[in-house]
């Protein structure tokens, strides 16, 4: 068994991935020492956040994605725990280094890569959370005060919004689901 | 030959995708944020400022197409063909390069809708402003593809876009998003002054001209960096970068000189007829909504004064001493040719203190004098409206102490309670110290 | 430079063999995976059969420039292969086809060529036309606009043979051309082989012994990076007997001479 997960493991590359996280808070942290304005702190977990997620897209998906189709292993259920594990294994690296809503982010952002790798592909997937979170920023310190109204600002901005703004812990927990569900049933897509 | 290879580079590599990307994410920047619009240097501005996040947008895109080969698998095909590497990739640089100032520029144009409308000059300091942001996208990429050839991993490119949102957050975040550091002048963003409106200055020369030095020996050594093959041609690429920042740092401008007034902005327009009312020229779109307000008050003034000032007048620079003649308004927010506030609202901020501007002399230590200074200009502007505003005012906003004070004025008779805000409009001219709200309800009244 | 450019240009004159291999050891990884080969090749298709890990794959890749030799000397159009030869004169006279075969997947078959042969560095003038030829050649002229990654296996081999040929190369390398290729373009192949035989020296490495058979006007057999048979397709049948496995006679000479000399081997 443990040989088994070691090398599942190895083959979805995830002690990179890891590493990449670990590094990556660990910058982010120091960074968010330097700096006094705890608004921005929220900005900086966002970020450590994205970073870990963006490490985990690659291994969503296997060197290749038919011949895992075909392996007579039951996969949805495999893919749902992959998904789960990695958004606890950043949810608890990012939680111990930064505050602000982090369970939320992960959520909605693994959630997001998840939809990516099963639309456009894993080594595509990553852009769907880069682009949306890139445009929240515009409304996260230092640029801005995330909107309060109207509603829709409120639904697109939801990564950065405080933590208590239950719209965008709604928004976060419905793209969670819909990436599970769809990666999990239907898998990574393939490249194009 | 070259021309078609880069022809084909345009249409397959990652270039238009980059400035698809940037163009898309541009217009639902512009279009769904709340900004102030109405002057190009503005609109030159938000951008730049919007490349905290489009910069490490592109240098991601470099990256993703600086590991095209690897990714691909045609190393092996590639390696044994003649042609040397920095002529191989050079067409790929030149896309990108062409793909990410094409986005720049686009989104430029796409925020064109928020301000031809508006605008009724245009200042030939945009262009610079342009100009360094486009520059910056050339860096972006050409950085991005020398990483991501380095480091042909799927992770480099979502990494370095964090990395350097980060870096950059974390520069504005330890000097402040207003404050124009040295290491901030460094970054590509340009954020405004801290303590002037925008549509009113544009960055001296020497600021345009030590980022854009910067940005471009940046670039370079991304450039040689992506094109070099072998060790001592990497290293050479720091070279530009040590020239950029020995050349780009003396050129810095002190923190005082990054703008400078932009005269296009600051001259005066008037309206044809009197009594005059005129704006600086960044505001000649607003002027119309500023007019009706400005004669009621001043037909308010003239109702209830004796040498009742005849023209109002917003100006980005005034002077020290007030022309009893005039109103002299500091400027005020302008968004879409019109100003942001209400009618009624101008006109409570146009009678604030009698007509006159705050004094900035008078030594006001406590909260308490500071409140009573306050009370003492808004007591004067309800007498002469004759009452309190309906609503909050959206301008200087409504203290506490006005009503009862403005019921003692008005309990004494009515030659006593015009000479008395004859008084204060008098000491607020000259600046004279005193207190102001003793003149107004104190028992000696006027000396 | 100058006297670079003379050697080859009249390459016909001054040496005999296009190919000329002594003592040559070549490294892959850790292995030798070429290990003391003597050869000779001249103008004529080339075949090289063996067994998986026999060093074929190492052979074509330090022919291509690819790898360097380890030992022993490599002679390519009378130029020897050492580390201070320029080899950008010798990288335009050869043609190439790995064996894993990478390629742009969102360039049209016509763009990749065209960008092939742009990094032979052809002449500006023939490119457009040789572009054309090399895909009307393998047969992919309906397609010649369709981007590479909607291409079939077997179609994406034959762009990856239009990319090697595309520069006319003195020398030509593929490495498993036939891999994915259906029985009638398998045909068209070696009727293209042929042809290119003519007047260019190719090497083909792959385990379809049929093809070597039938188009190449020579045939080698490789095992743990030794040569260990070289002649006419004729001595290859005619080496087999009925007791050797396989299902034709160039299959049995194959079996038996490998049985052979595995067993002198040991």
């Amino acid at each position: 068994m443990m040989r088994w997960l070691t090398l599942y493991l190895r083959s979805r590359s995830v002690p990179a991935a890891l590493a990449t996280v670990i590094t990556a808070t660990a910058a982010l942290w120091w960074l968010g020492t330097t700096i006094d304005d705890p608004r921005i702190h929220d900005t900086l977990a966002l970020l450590a956040v994205l970073t870990g997620v963006a490490a985990t897209a690659p291994g969503l998906a296997g060197a290749d994605p038919d011949l895992d189709r075909t392996a007579a292993i039951a996969w949805p259920p495999r893919r749902a725990t992959h998904l789960i594990l990695a958004g606890a294994i950043i949810t608890s690296l990012v939680t111990l280094t930064h505050t602000g809503p982090v369970l939320r982010n992960v959520t909605g952002l693994v959630g997001l890569i998840a939809l990516g790798v099963a639309t456009i592909g894993a080594s595509r997937a990553v852009l769907l959370p880069v682009i949306w979170t890139v445009f929240a920023l515009r409304f996260a310190p230092p640029l801005g005060a995330p909107p309060t109204g109207p509603g829709y600002q409120v639904l697109l901005t939801w990564m950065v919004q405080p933590g208590h703004t239950t719209p965008a812990t709604v928004t976060a927990v419905l793209l969670g689901l819909a990436g599970t569900i769809t990666y999990s049933v239907h898998g990574p897509g393939n490249r194009w | 030959m070259t021309a078609r290879i880069l022809r084909i580079e345009l249409r397959r590599s990652t270039a238009p995708w980059v400035a698809v990307l940037v163009v898309a994410l541009g217009v639902a920047l512009f279009y769904l944020t709340t900004s102030r619009d109405g002057w190009w240097i503005s609109l030159a501005v938000q951008e730049r400022s919007m490349l905290l996040l489009l910069w490490p947008l592109a240098l991601g895109a470099g990256a993703w197409q600086g590991s095209r080969e690897r990714r691909e698998r045609i190393e092996e095909l590639i390696c044994v063909t003649p042609l040397p590497r920095w002529r191989r990739v050079l067409p790929t640089a030149v896309a990108m390069a062409i793909g990410a100032v094409a986005g720049y520029l686009g989104m430029f144009g796409a925020g064109t809708g928020r301000t031809l409308p508006y605008a009724t000059y245009f200042s030939i300091g945009t262009v610079p402003v342009v100009a360094v942001g486009a520059v910056s996208m050339i860096t972006a990429v050409w950085l991005g593809l020398a990483a991501g050839s380095r480091f042909p991993s799927t992770l480099t490119p979502p990494l370095l876009g964090v990395a350097a949102v980060a870096v950059q957050v974390g520069v504005l975040g330890v000097s402040g998003a207003g404050e124009t550091s040295r290491i901030g002048l460094l970054l590509p963003t340009l954020f405004g002054p801290a303590d002037s409106s925008m549509e009113f200055v544009i960055p001296t020369a020497r600021t345009n001209l030590s980022q854009v030095v910067w940005l471009a020996a940046v670039a370079a050594t991304g450039l040689v960096l992506f094109a070099a093959a072998s060790r001592r041609g990497r290293l050479t690429a720091i070279v530009p970068a040590v020239i950029g920042v020995a050349v780009a740092l003396p050129l810095q401008p002190g923190s005082a000189d990054v703008y400078e007034p932009d005269r296009n902005a600051i001259g005066r327009v008037c309206t044809p007829d009197p009594p005059l009312v005129c704006v600086p020229r960044a505001h000649e779109r607003a002027l119309s909504s500023l007019r009706d307000p400005a004669r009621q008050a001043l037909a308010m003034l003239s109702a209830k004064l004796p040498n009742a000032p005849t023209s109002v007048v917003e100006e980005y620079r005034q002077p020290r001493r007030s022309d009893p003649r005039t109103v002299l308004v500091q400027p005020l927010r302008v968004s879409a040719g019109e100003f942001t506030y209400l009618p009624q609202d101008i006109i409570w901020y146009l009678l604030d203190g009698a007509g006159t501007r705050p004094c900035d002399n008078l030594g006001l230590v406590t909260k308490e004098q500071a409140d009573r200074y306050l009370t003492a200009r808004q007591v004067a502007a309800a007498w002469l409206l004759g009452h309190l505003p309906a609503n909050p005012p959206g301008l200087a906003p409504l203290s506490p102490a006005t009503e009862p004070a403005l019921q003692t004025l008005r309990g004494l008779p009515a030659g006593e309670q015009r000479a008395r805000v004859a008084a204060l409009r008098e000491a607020e001219l000259t600046c004279q110290p005193g207190d102001r709200l003793e003149i107004l309800t104190g028992p000696n009244g006027p000396r | 430079m100058v006297r670079a450019v003379g050697a080859v240009e009249t390459a016909p004159t001054t040496h005999p063999w296009v190919i000329q291999a002594e003592g040559l050891r070549v490294r892959a990884g850790r292995r030798m995976a070429v290990d003391g080969l003597d050869l000779t090749m001249g103008t004529g298709v080339h075949g090289v059969l063996g067994p998986n890990g026999a060093g074929k794959t190492t052979l074509v890749r330090s022919l291509a420039t690819v790898l360097r030799p380890a030992e022993g000397t490599l002679t390519l159009l009378g130029q020897t292969v050492t580390g201070h030869l320029d080899l950008r004169e010798l990288r335009r006279q050869i043609g190439y086809l790995p064996q894993e075969f990478g390629f742009y997947r969102r360039f049209t078959v016509r763009e990749f060529v065209e960008y092939l042969a742009w990094l032979k560095e052809m002449p500006r003038r023939q490119m457009p036309g040789a572009v054309q030829r090399a895909i009307d050649r393998v047969g992919l002229t309906d397609r010649a606009d369709d981007r590479m990654k909607t291409l079939s296996g077997g179609m994406v081999r034959r762009a990856g043979i239009a990319q090697a040929i595309v520069n006319d190369p003195r020398i030509l390398l593929l490495d498993e051309p036939t891999a994915g290729l259906d029985p009638g373009q398998r045909l068209d192949f070696r009727a293209l082989l042929r042809d290119l035989g003519t007047d260019t020296c190719v090497l083909v490495c792959t385990h379809l012994v049929e093809d070597v058979v039938a188009a190449c006007t020579d045939v080698l057999l490789m095992d743990e990076g030794r040569l260990v048979f070289r002649g006419v397709p004729a001595d290859l049948e005619a080496a087999g007997g009925e007791r050797n496995g396989g299902d034709s006679p160039a299959e049995r000479g194959y079996s038996a001479i490998l049985r052979q000399h595995r067993d002198s081997a040991r």
